[in-house]
């Protein structure tokens, strides 16, 4: 189960890594309506009520202070970036540890 | 979507953003050109960025329809009738607020790249 959930885990990072470098490659592109995949409210659902999390892109409608009409915020897809590479490493380091505990236990402790 | 797709996002704002310095550089270098194929002064380039499936790419490139600038310099060879030539309508302050945009729109989709490259280098450590 572990796995299966770092699994997911990864996956939806991924997938918000691509959103989220879309959102900056439109920093200047007029009308532009920036997107997101809401990281932890997909893992809480999977968590909770073990629903199998969808990767959707929701389109985020916050309000614009631009005059091109363009919702993104240069400084605020660069933090969630960087928060989502974080994150992302942090569950690697948790997968890499399961492996590991696979490993002893397979070799029956010993190394 | 393949695991290079966010490379692949990241590199078209780069080159969309680079296009768009390429032009402002075009617009401050022709800033007082007088005189172009067409016959008439140098028309200010625009461009025009649209959103591509990933990414970003430029979707064409305009002339400036806005009208000349005119000067009042008889002894100009391009002087009309009344001593006026008629310049490019190129505002330089305008060309360095959209090549500061520009070069800034490139950091943050270079800096976007980084991090996805470190995330894949990350990844394959995981493989070691």
């Amino acid at each position: 189960m572990a796995l299966v959930g770092l699994e997911r885990a990864l996956k939806i990072l991924s997938e918000r890594t691509k959103v989220l470098a879309n959102n900056l490659a439109n920093a200047n592109t007029p009308n532009y309506i920036r997107r997101d995949i809401p990281f932890f409210t997909l893992m809480r659902a999977m968590l909770d009520r073990n629903e199998k999390p969808l990767t959707n892109v929701q389109v985020d409608f916050s309000p614009f202070f631009r005059t091109d009409g363009n919702n993104t915020s240069p400084e605020k897809e660069l933090s969630s970036l960087t928060e989502t590479a974080l994150l992302y490493r942090t569950v690697l380091q948790l997968a890499a540890k399961e492996f590991a505990q696979m490993r002893s236990a397979v070799t029956e402790g010993r190394r | 979507m393949s695991v290079f797709k966010g490379f692949e996002i990241s590199a078209s704002g780069m080159t969309a953003h680079r296009i768009w310095q390429e032009v402002t550089a075009i617009n401050i270098a022709n800033a007082e050109t007088t005189r172009t194929p067409s016959g008439e002064p140098f028309r200010r380039k625009l461009v025009v960025l649209m959103q591509d499936n990933p990414g970003v790419r430029v979707f064409a490139i305009f002339d400036d329809l806005s009208p000349f600038r005119l000067v009042y310099d008889p002894s100009h060879p391009d002087a009309d009738a009344n001593g006026y030539v008629r310049m490019p309508n190129v505002h330089p302050v305008l060309e360095i607020v959209d090549l500061m945009t520009a070069t800034r729109g490139y950091d943050f989709n270079a800096q976007a790249f980084a991090i996805q490259r470190q995330m894949f280098q990350q990844t394959l450590d995981l493989l070691r």
